[in-house]
């Protein structure tokens, strides 16, 4: 564990080598084991002891040099202190960050810093092997159609995070997060190779239960297993909760304010309280809810991480900030911020709120269970998208598996064309959400 | 004294605690000798202990500003342990001799080997002579001979100014300029005990257009590697230029419609078609993973017959070269594919030991954090007879893509990649100008429908990310016809 003694002694003493400036620390320290099991049924393990610390110095003119390094070392530090003063001059100098103060920062969330500081013991590496190696071997046998879990890892991650800085303002938050992922492939006879799986995470070993990620794994698997072609043309779509937030954080500049200060986003200053969805949509950023594993206390500048509305009932109604953007959009930091040489914002763990059921359109749509290759399909300054998914056609209720279909549009004519969100939230990777009814879509299927 | 940031970065490291002499080489041998030998003494079969030193430098601007300058410092080590057809891999930023020995037993403890007395005597392992492929090229002196942050800043401003002046409808553009150093030693229990220094440089603008409802983004970059004075010397106008080309035509261009199409694929970053749909599949990782469908086909038609395809290392300031790669290992040509038949693989030294095929100087990694695995470097399908001009007037109707984007390959061989600037072919003529397409398939269908290309081969830098994380790569081909594939796009 970090000592905060040791971290304010480490400040003073650079302070002392070098007088006259302010400075902040942030980063962590990490500690991992992973599993994975080969198609051989051998182990693949791997473990690493990794620190990470943004340092942010400024010079007595106010000007700031940030450095990156893998050390809490003293005289390492005090290196970088001096190549962030020669680097102050060179950047930019307009719209800097101040040093945060303790009064500015706010009271880290209670119960979840209770949450958060009971970590878990780790479990021993054998114990994760065995528990790995079980899983996949019940998901090799779920159906006979499965050839092979040829992706597939257990992880379990300590995490020290600390910030602290020159004038007082200190935290530190330790955590543990257990994940895994499964992902199968299989071939039914006569048809083409399909992979699908599934993941999980908790904050302590014993809680991941791999039963329930084999079961989805496999049953999203077998019911890839048959697909068919079907016309391209427009469609009703339905998004699940995943792949709806896969999509919606592609357009991450949507809800970032240093993106629209960059006039680098789909929005603008004037886009606040402006109707930008249809009005079933509501979405917050809430990172303490009780499916997020491991929250954040505070974000890079030391700013208690608290709960953000984003766009209720399809008007915007809020933006990620860190310290500068608030200050040029005359609010408060969100507790948004991701340090480095020039600050970013980003999202915790979205909350798309419920509604009142998907209805008929259920029964006749395109289901889209998983958007892929984000990355290479997504122009988040164009704002569209084309991108190829696994997913299903719902024909009269009756579902069935689509190879080589791909789904495109526009952002904006999306999220203003939602016409039902469902009752019933699902738990993703990025945050919890609803599967969410689109009336129209492109949809390319191959063949 | 030089000013840090203008010449000598690496200065800083003076101070770093395990660096012993400041670099890595000879007086590392003892303890690497030793630690390998308590492997081995341990129960482990093989064992390997990488050591990275990193420095870069970032400088970016927004709208003609400098918006950061970005440097950052890594040290780090990578242990990998096999015994029998079990391998671990450990890393850690610890590289003083305890933080060493730390991950050495570690590796050790996962692969149930029970961790010996470390003698303080003796060279367990002999390690060979150090190569030091650093000093063959006098790479030593790179770092303090690369531009400083006021250098690359005046740069990058002065692109600024220009993409301001020549694309029409600018809504706000960014420029930046990178620089990674990095300089590593690999030392293996077989004996290999390697050095070499890197240095990988890139220049990159992009900007967002704006008129009315349209909106276009684009980007362009050039690259280099092992080429110290690039970012000072390297010619940024064509990259304004293509840029405010590109945005003239894109602004107002209509998504493109889906379906079937046959497809010329111009060269350079069209490369990725190969890279994503068939130079996967050619990694040993991918025979281990049993994710390839080529893994049974060395000798075997996998291809079109106008196709030959190489992987290789040697290129001159190409991005994806490596005088040796993360194992020690010499850079080398590997012809993957010659006629359309399969001819060899891209292997790292676990593909090797486990499938048999010989190495290929593949074994590759992004830092000390990953273990090496098979991973291409310049891949790139060789030109054909005929010109880009010939292959679009074969097609009566189809799709001419002059710029991609990023792609990827799934589990099951199906890949899919971006276009970023296309245009409809009509009556063997370029038309109008789409926006928005995806190209889908599987590697081995398309590989078979790749059927002419042309003698205009051009290479472009680009990134891979994949099992041992994102490291740099060259894509390239001829400009190429595909005879039919499926775009997705509006419908």
């Amino acid at each position: 564990m970090l000592h905060t003694d040791e971290i304010k002694t480490l400040l003073s003493k650079i302070q002392s080598a070098r007088p006259g400036i302010e400075l902040d620390l942030s980063g962590s320290s990490v500690a991992d084991q992973t599993v994975k099991v080969k198609e051989s049924n051998t182990l693949d393990q791997s473990a690493s002891q990794r620190t990470g610390v943004t340092l942010r110095v400024w010079n007595s003119d106010k000007r700031i040099g940030v450095v990156q390094l893998t050390s809490l070392d003293f005289n390492e530090l005090l290196a970088a202190v001096d190549v962030a003063l020669e680097a102050a001059p060179l950047g930019p100098s307009e719209d800097l960050p101040r040093l945060p103060l303790a009064a500015d920062a706010g009271d880290v969330n209670s119960s979840a810093s209770a949450r958060s500081g009971a970590t878990a013991q780790p479990a021993s590496i054998e114990k994760m092997a065995e528990k790995l190696k079980t899983a996949v071997e019940q998901l090799k046998k779920f159906h006979p159609d499965i050839q092979g879990v040829p992706y597939n890892a257990l992880t379990q991650r300590a995490v020290e995070r600390f910030y602290a800085n020159t004038r007082g303002l200190m935290r530190t938050q330790a955590s543990s997060v257990v994940s895994t992922y499964l992902y199968a492939v299989g071939q039914a006879q006569g048809k083409s190779s399909r992979a699908a799986g599934h993941w999980g995470e908790e904050d302590a070993f014993e809680k991941l239960k791999m039963d329930d990620v084999v079961q989805v794994a496999g049953e999203t698997l077998v019911a890839h297993l048959h697909p068919i072609k079907i016309p391209s043309g427009q469609y009703p779509v339905i998004f699940s909760g995943q792949a709806f937030l896969d999509l919606l954080g592609a357009f991450g500049n949507l809800f970032s304010a240093q993106n629209i200060l960059d006039k680098q986003s789909l929005h603008t200053r004037e886009s606040l309280g402006q109707t930008m969805a249809s009005e079933l949509l509501s979405l917050s950023d809430d990172p303490f809810h009780e499916w997020s594993v491991a929250p954040a206390l505070f974000d890079g500048e030391g700013t208690a991480v608290r709960k953000t509305a984003l766009v209720e009932k399809g008007v915007l109604k809020g933006l990620w900030h860190h310290s500068v953007t608030a200050r040029s959009f005359g609010t408060q930091s969100t507790g948004h911020a991701r340090v480095g040489a020039k600050m970013t914002v980003g999202s915790w763990f979205y909350n798309v709120a419920a509604g009142n059921g998907l209805g008929s359109i259920a029964e006749n749509c395109i289901w889209v269970d998983d958007v892929e290759a984000l990355h290479a399909g997504v122009n988040a300054l164009q704002g569209s998208f084309s991108l190829p998914f696994k997913g299903f056609r719902i024909e009269n209720g009756k579902k069935s598996s689509l190879e080589g279909v791909t789904v495109a549009g526009d952002i904006l004519t999306l999220l203003k064309s939602i016409v039902a969100i469902d009752k019933k939230q699902e738990r993703t990777s990025a945050g919890v959400c609803p599967p969410v009814a689109v009336s129209s879509l492109s949809i390319t299927c191959e063949g | 004294m030089r000013p840090l940031l203008e010449r000598d970065f690496d200065s800083s490291f003076a101070s770093v605690r395990a660096a012993q002499d400041g670099s890595f080489g000879e007086s590392w041998r003892p303890l690497l000798s030793l630690l390998l030998g308590h492997a081995r003494r341990s129960g482990a079969d093989f064992s390997e202990i990488f050591l990275e030193k990193r420095n870069t430098l970032r400088v970016s601007t927004e709208n003609g500003k400098v918006t950061s300058v970005a440097p950052s410092f890594s040290l780090g080590a990578g242990v990998r342990c096999f015994k029998g057809s079990q391998d671990v891999y450990v890393s850690t930023n610890d590289l003083s001799r305890e933080g060493l020995r730390w991950a050495v037993d570690q590796a050790l403890g996962m692969l149930g080997c029970s961790s010996r007395m470390l003698s303080s005597i003796g060279r367990d392992v002999q390690l060979e002579p150090l190569r030091d492929f650093a000093v063959l090229k006098r790479k030593d002196e790179w770092l303090a001979a690369c531009a400083g942050v006021g250098a690359l800043s005046e740069r990058l401003l002065a692109m600024s100014s220009s993409l301001n002046k020549n694309v029409a409808h600018l809504q706000s553009d960014q420029t930046s300029a990178f620089r990674d150093w990095q300089e590593v030693l690999v030392a293996a229990s077989d004996g290999v005990f390697a050095r070499d220094i890197r240095l990988h440089q890139l220049a990159r603008a992009g900007v967002n257009c704006v008129d009315g409802t349209h909106r276009t983004s684009l980007h362009e970059q050039r690259a280099s590697t092992g080429q110290p004075r690039f970012l000072e010397e390297v010619d940024l106008n064509p990259i304004v230029d293509e840029i405010a080309a590109s945005a003239k035509v894109m602004l107002r261009a209509d998504y493109v419609s889906a379906g079937q199409y046959p497809l010329v694929m111009a060269n350079r970053f069209g490369g990725v078609i190969f890279h994503e749909a068939c130079g996967h599949l050619l990694e040993t990782t991918q025979i281990e993973r049993k994710t390839t469908p080529f893994a049974d086909s060395l000798g075997k038609q996998i291809a079109h017959e106008s196709l030959t395809a190489w992987d290789e290392g040697v290129t001159e300031g190409a991005f994806g070269s490596t005088d040796m790669d993360d194992e020690g290992m010499p850079a080398q040509s590997t012809l993957l594919i010659e006629n359309g038949i399969l001819r060899n693989f891209i292997v790292d030294r676990a593909g090797s030991m486990r499938f048999g095929h010989p190495r290929s100087g593949s074994g590759r990694r992004q830092n000390f954090a990953f273990a090496p695995a098979s991973r291409m470097r310049n891949t790139f399908i060789a030109p054909g007879k005929f010109t880009p001009e010939e292959l679009i007037a074969s097609c009566e109707t189809g799709l001419y893509c002059k710029k991609m984007g990023g792609g990827s390959v799934g589990a099951t061989g199906e890949f899919n990649f971006a276009v970023g600037e296309a245009y409809l072919i009509e009556k063997g003529k370029l038309t109008k100008p789409v926006k928005g397409a995806t190209l889908i398939g599987t590697a081995v269908d398309i590989m078979k429908k790749i059927s002419a290309c042309a003698n205009d081969i051009e290479l472009a830098p680009g990134f891979c990310g994949s099992v041992s994380g994102t490291i740099y790569t060259t894509v390239g081909q001829p400009h190429l016809k595909v005879d039919n594939i499926t775009v997705g796009g509006r419908a």
